[in-house]
């Protein structure tokens, strides 16, 4: 942890995890480590952020939640730039009764 | 009916116009009312006017913000949100651990964990570095 604060570009090699710049490799990794040391890879929250844009495509947020899904991530980060707080609630809300029942 | 359990959580207008006390207040009770797991702050403590770094999250490695945008402390914004919410996690996606005392940033985040219950807190040194430092 000393070097969170002491570096610009962290790789942390540790017993139990692995930081990779390539999520999918760095993921697959991590399976393979956990799986090492005896560490149940689900006990872990792996999270992924994504741009949520104003104009959805529900049919493609889907696939796209389910990939990462798949690969493990068990939280996804929504965010979107909207600055306006009905515009930003609408776009959260249609995500909410369209995407996430789907995925 | 989510056919998976994956967690769901978006995050907070911690910058910009829409960074004040009202919004985030509505935005947080909106997004608890309508299921959502979880809300997130980003962190930047100052953003340089020149910066050398590519900034990773921007496709043209720019950082999308002036410097003159108003952002909001994340801890202090999810001190705010905590008290508006009951059930909705908290968390920040990012907190930039070489502008914080890291005996400080235990405290806060022990404090928050207190006070709303179990805080994630994603840690980094930082994404964009000042030209010349």
């Amino acid at each position: 942890m000393k070097a969170c604060w002491r570096d610009e570009r962290v790789s942390h090699q540790g017993e139990f995890l692995r930081f990779d710049a390539k999520m999918k490799a760095g993921l697959a990794e991590l399976a393979t480590v956990c799986g090492q040391t005896g560490r149940d890879v689900k006990s872990l929250t792996i999270s992924a952020r994504m741009g949520l844009p104003a104009r959805q495509d529900s049919a493609a947020l889907v696939g796209e939640i389910r990939e990462l899904a798949g690969l493990g991530v068990s939280h996804v980060i929504l965010e979107s730039r909207v600055r306006d707080l009905d515009d930003l609630t609408a776009i959260y809300e249609k995500f909410a009764k369209q995407v996430r029942p789907r995925v | 009916m989510a056919t998976t359990d994956l967690q769901v959580g978006c995050h907070l207008p911690v910058y910009g116009p829409a960074a004040t006390r009202d919004v985030l207040l509505g935005f947080a009770r909106r997004m608890e009312a309508l299921g959502y797991d979880s809300l997130w702050a980003s962190d930047h403590v100052v953003i340089p006017y020149a910066i050398a770094s590519r900034y990773p999250y921007s496709p043209t490695g720019d950082f999308p913000l002036p410097p003159t945008t108003n952002f909001l402390e994340p801890l202090v914004t999810l001190g705010l949100v905590a008290g508006a919410t009951e059930r909705i996690r908290l968390g920040t996606t990012v907190l930039v651990l070489p502008h914080r005392h890291p005996v400080l940033a235990a405290k806060m985040l022990a404090t928050l964990d207190h006070l709303a219950g179990c805080p994630t807190s994603g840690a980094a040194p930082g994404a964009t570095r000042r030209s010349g430092s």
